[in-house]
Formats: C-alpha cells, sequence, structure tokens
C-alpha cells in the first residue's frame, strides 16, 4: 500500500521555497523559474503555509493589492489539510477530495514538516501503481476464492 | 471502465466561456465568482483555448503587462491533447500528467461540449473504485 512517505521520498527536495516576507511579485517569479503552481512559504525552519496560483488569482487585484506591494503572508494559504507520513495514497485521494484542496500539508510523527503533496503526485501514483494504490482485497478474495471456499 | 461522459453526466456540460477580447480582469472575476480555475475562450461556437490562472500567472505581470490591458486571447493555452466523450478516465490521467496541466476540453466532432478538471478526475477514480467494492461486497454477501 502506497504511502506520502512513497510520494515525498520519490520527489526531488524542494527548491520552491520563500518568506513570508516576499513579495508577491519575487513569488511569481520564482514560481516561472521552477516551473511549479506552489511555493512553500517558510519562516527560518518553520512551515507557515503555500502560496500557489489560486491565492495570486484570487487575492491581489481583486482585492485591490498590488504584486508589486503584497507580501506573500498577506495572501497565501495557511489551511492545508494535513496528512501523515503512514497515511496511504488512497487517503490522501480522499482528503483532497473532501476538502475540495489541490493540495496537501504532510508531516511526520514528530509533527516535523516532511513536505506538500500536490494532485498531480496522487495521479502520477495511481498511474505508476494502481493496485498498489487502492486496496484490492475484497477484489481478490472474489478472484482467489469460488464459492465453496477452495482457492485457484 | 469508467469514461469522459461519465464525469460530463455527473458534473454537466455547462461551458463557461469569454470571447478572446475580454480583460483579464473580467476573466478573474469570472473565475471567483464561480469558483473556478480556467475558462474557456470562443468565438461563437469555435473553441479557441482556455484560459487557466498558470497563463495569468506567467504571462501578464511578468511580462510588464495588466490584467486591465490585457486580452485573454493574447495569453490562453492552446494545443490541448484532444479527448472525447468515449476516451477512459485512465487516458485522461495520463494525458493530465504527461502535459502536466489541469484541465482537457472534450470535443464531440470538432465542437466542444465540456471540460474536465483533473480534480473531476481523482473524484471519478474515487467514486468508481467505491462503487467496485460495494458491487463486490454485495456479491459476496449474497454469494457466501
Amino acid at each position: 500500500m502506497r504511502t506520502v512517505d512513497d510520494i515525498i521520498g520519490s520527489k526531488p527536495n524542494p527548491d520552491n521555497l520563500i518568506s513570508p516576507d516576499a513579495l508577491v511579485i519575487e513569488a511569481l517569479e520564482m514560481l516561472n523559474t521552477v516551473n511549479l503552481s506552489y511555493l512553500i512559504v517558510m519562516e527560518g525552519n518553520e512551515y507557515q503555509g503555500i502560496f500557489c496560483e489560486r491565492d495570486y488569482s484570487r487575492n491581489v487585484i481583486l482585492k485591490g493589492r498590488s504584486s508589486s506591494s503584497t507580501k506573500v503572508k498577506e495572501v497565501m494559504t495557511t489551511d492545508l489539510p494535513v496528512v501523515h507520513t503512514n497515511d496511504t495514497v488512497e487517503h490522501c485521494m480522499h482528503a483532497m477530495n473532501i476538502n475540495k484542496a489541490r493540495y496537501l500539508v504532510a508531516f511526520g510523527p514528530d509533527n516535523e514538516f516532511e513536505g506538500v503533496i500536490t494532485i498531480h503526485d496522487l495521479l502520477r501514483q495511481v498511474i505508476a501503481n494502481k493496485e498498489l494504490v487502492f486496496d484490492t482485497s475484497v477484489a481478490e478474495q472474489l478472484i482467489n476464492n469460488d464459492e465453496r471456499g477452495d482457492v485457484y | 471502465m469508467k469514461k469522459v461522459s461519465d464525469i460530463l453526466a455527473r458534473k454537466g456540460s455547462h461551458i463557461i466561456s469569454v470571447l478572446p477580447n475580454a480583460t483579464v480582469l473580467e476573466t478573474l472575476k469570472i473565475m471567483a465568482d464561480q469558483n473556478i480555475g480556467s475558462v474557456m475562450v470562443m468565438e461563437g461556437n469555435v473553441f479557441l483555448g482556455v484560459i487557466t490562472e498558470r497563463d495569468y500567472c506567467r504571462k501578464v505581470v511578468l511580462n510588464g503587462r495588466s490584467s486591465t490591458d490585457t486580452q485573454v486571447g493574447e495569453i490562453m493555452s492552446t494545443g490541448f491533447p484532444r479527448i472525447v466523450p468515449s476516451d477512459t478516465i485512465e487516458y485522461c490521467m495520463q494525458a493530465l500528467s504527461e502535459s502536466n496541466i489541469r484541465y482537457l476540453p472534450v470535443f464531440n466532432a470538432d465542437e466542444v461540449c465540456g471540460i474536465i478538471s483533473i480534480n473531476d478526475v481523482v473524484r471519478e477514480t474515487i467514486s468508481s473504485q467505491q462503487e467496485t467494492i460495494t458491487h463486490l461486497k454485495d456479491y459476496l454477501h449474497t454469494n457466501m
């Protein structure tokens, strides 16, 4: 069963970190340079939230702000659904679906920040490992056992 | 095997679109009002492209433009893989992943008939998995 740990382990070390006091325009430049949809906002070693394309689209010009004078911390997302390193990929899909989110934040057993999981990460897992993502034990029981209880 | 037509049946094929000369700012307002991340760009019945949050992030301010003086036709995304209602969800997953995109316009004989998003694909994958498990559990209970 694939877990959050597997996803984080399969991603390179993040190069999309930004300070909460950086300007939105700097964040946009970084998004372009790293070619991602989000940045991880860190205060030193402390996770603060993420700044994503939606934050820019909804919270800057439509709220009378400008990208050259607004700080990332004024517009970032801070309430991402939380998952833990032992949670399954399937659990992550449910979490995204129920919360209508495209990102999850992952914490380890001691509540240390582990990384951010995107909907594309989950899709890659499903494509690569469909039988390992979903619990197929019911299907296997059906396939392997006939009504008399014999095993094939 | 779930298909694109199943997603469209569930979410509807109502298309939200703008003309290519609509401003980026007007389109951002539509996105916020509808809580969506993309809008189709159409001229009458002709599909021209899709304007997405990514287009806004990459092509306006960073290119010295503003959302009030830029038309969506100048920055929209084009060149999407062609998806039809009979395509499978798995095919869509591959298309989304390979092109690193979030939206797939759906075509029926050259006319666009809807758009599906990466969220729609995930939702359909989960619900189809749950249906399979429910059916299998029902079968087990009645036959064992």
